[in-house]
């Protein structure tokens, strides 16, 4: 693995355009970031067709920056607005704002900073080390193991919406119904196109992705109508003193910790690992009634947490193509636009692409921390976007990239159906990350039950008689029962 | 037609009338995707260069007119020259950059 990182860090240091790219993902990522209301999931959707014409490695390049630096740019409009610009800045801006009010604004900006670069690199670290020893099991796995593996993810979405288990389970079958639109996968008869050659190949993933995360966000921002925002301006030193920075790094310690953790669960979602970090920082400070007053460690706790995740999320994606969360589902929607499927074969056939994921993310990392530290108060800037040109640039986004898919026209249409689908799952308390969870699982979970039954002539037993096998059925189980169970001894603890 | 009006009629309210509430505020979603839908229907026989122009300038003057209260003419001005700039970005981006036959 070691030579082969080796190997593409040369490549991309050497090549202008993966550099290039990546600069412009991070820059990007950042500005949409920043922006409230534009999450890491709908910069990365809308986005993602920029890369359709791109080789797998430099679209992996412009990707991972966008992934990185967008959920690094959430923090800015955390402090300086007091409005989280992604769910993952929710807990930064307890304690950023009112540092940022305290007129240190530029040193909330610096704690954030090297925290998003201190939990990016721990995240990395993990994520390289243990993405491929996960593989290496997964390369034993065979149709019921893999059968497990979907059930897995698909029962992790049960904790998407929590309170609500049902309602994930719910919207996931909901994928796995589209899923099911276009060619059988193994005996290549149509199903469900009405006769529409457009349906012939399937749902593609992209107007999908686009529609929910970017044109539903725009619908929401038009029906919020104006926002009010009071944003600090006076952007003081923005690097911390060194004594400060070397006492919060036991708490970014705890946060990275923390973040790859909750990112390696799937379906956790970005604001549960953050308040976590947050709320176990305070537990354990000698101080705690200081939190929520401006002090670094209320800062970069979460925010090491946050990106830490990146690197959590990523191990059951890339390793056993399992995605982590709504982020890394429409990456994955990008690798299969690539042709490659995430996955422990991925490790074995590709080595070379995974040691550029490795390096796209790490370059990510550095250059995130760089241009966030060189300029945070160019970034500050991007909140004075008024809105209707804000909503109206990234509707006409959500056009251009889900018709870039295909050239297609009928891929707009579906955006546009899509996009209504997911603000109305919105208004009506649904999550809308499992539908897409439904849609790349789908065709997996399909695909590995037939094969099962063909080899086992039918029988079910099969799933029970391997050990793996049914390991993973039982986890499956226990956790698509285990917020259900939850709530019902919530509810009973709270009847009269 | 309709984007055309609701613009007018929101120029000439007064500012201090403030955006809309309660369950107008659901109107204006509708809108737009119905005119999401017209701009896909138009959009091959008009081009992506004037139906993307007309739909972002007619939406972000009647968005401006929305938050702000009333139209100035400086905001108009701003507004038609964000449309252009959003419509060029784009194009160049997708077209030039990405290679997609827009039509």
């Amino acid at each position: 693995m070691f030579t082969d990182v080796l190997g593409a860090l040369a490549h991309i240091l050497t090549n202008p355009t993966s550099l290039g790219l990546s600069v412009a993902g991070v820059l990007v990522g950042i500005v949409f970031g920043a922006l409230p209301g534009i999450s890491s999931t709908m910069s990365l959707a809308v986005l993602m067709p920029l890369t359709f014409r791109l080789n797998a490695t430099d679209a992996m390049m412009f990707l991972m920056a966008v992934f990185n630096a967008s959920v690094y740019g959430g923090s800015i409009s955390a402090i300086l607005v007091n409005i989280p610009g992604t769910p993952g800045s929710i807990a930064t801006q307890l304690d950023g704002h009112p540092m940022a009010k305290q007129g240190r604004a530029g040193e909330a900006l610096g704690y954030v900073t090297l925290a998003s670069g201190f939990g990016g690199i721990l995240g990395l670290l993990v994520f390289m080390t243990i993405a491929p020893l996960v593989a290496s099991v997964g390369l034993s796995f065979q149709s019921p193991e893999f059968t497990g593996l979907a059930l897995l993810g698909l029962a992790s979405l049960s904790a998407a919406l929590p309170g609500a288990a049902y309602k994930g389970i719910l919207v996931g079958i909901l994928g796995l119904l589209l899923s099911t639109i276009g060619l059988d996968p193994l005996t290549n008869v149509l199903r469900f196109d009405f006769g529409s050659k457009d349906l012939a190949a399937g749902l593609s993933i992209i107007p999908m992705a686009v529609g929910i995360f970017g044109l539903a966000e725009v619908l929401n921002g038009l029906e919020a109508g104006p926002a009010r925002m009071e944003v600090v301006r006076t952007i003081s030193r923005v690097i911390p003193p060194w004594a400060e920075v070397k006492r919060t790094i036991p708490a970014a310690l705890r946060g990275s910790l923390v973040g790859i953790i909750v990112g390696i669960i799937p379906a956790a979602g970005s604001a549960i690992g953050v308040v976590f970090a947050y709320l176990q920082e305070k537990r354990l400070s000698a101080h705690p009634e200081r939190f929520g007053t401006g002090i670094p460690e209320g800062i970069v706790a979460p925010e090491s947490s946050n990106n830490a995740e990146i690197g959590g999320d990523l191990i059951p994606t890339m390793s056993l193509g399992i995605p982590g969360d709504g982020i890394t589902a429409v990456l994955m929607g990008a690798l299969l636009v690539q042709g490659l499927r995430p996955g422990p074969l991925m490790f074995k056939e590709h080595p070379d692409f995974v040691a550029a994921v490795y390096v796209a993310l790490g370059i990510a990392i550095v250059l995130t921390t760089a241009f966030g530290l060189l300029g945070a108060r160019l970034f500050a800037k991007v909140l004075a976007v008024p809105q209707p040109i804000l909503l109206c640039a990234i509707a006409m986004l959500c056009v251009v990239g889900s018709y870039a898919a295909n050239n297609s026209l009928f891929d707009v249409g579906a955006m546009i159906g899509f996009g209504v689908l997911g603000y109305l799952m919105q208004k009506l308390g649904f999550p809308v990350v499992p539908l897409v969870f439904g849609l790349i699982l789908g065709p997996m979970l399909e695909e590995n039950v037939r094969r099962t039954l063909v080899v086992s002539d039918g029988s079910w037993l099969i799933y029970v008689q391997r050990p793996i096998s049914v390991t993973l059925l039982g986890l499956s189980v226990l956790t698509a029962a285990y917020p259900a169970f939850l709530e019902y001894r919530a509810r009973r603890r709270s009847a009269p | 037609m309709l984007v055309v009006q609701g613009a007018w009629s929101l120029a000439r309210r007064p500012a201090a009338a403030g955006p809309a509430l309660g369950p107008r505020r659901f109107l204006w979603p509708a809108a737009f995707v119905a005119s999401l839908l017209v701009y896909r229907q138009v959009l091959p026989a008009v081009g992506y260069p004037a139906a993307t122009l007309g739909f972002c300038a007619a939406w972000i003057l009647v968005l401006t007119g929305r938050y702000q209260g009333r139209l100035t003419a400086r905001s108009a001005a701003l507004s038609v020259a964000a449309a252009v700039a959003i419509t060029g970005a784009l194009y160049y981006v997708f077209k030039g950059f990405v290679r997609v036959p827009l039509p």
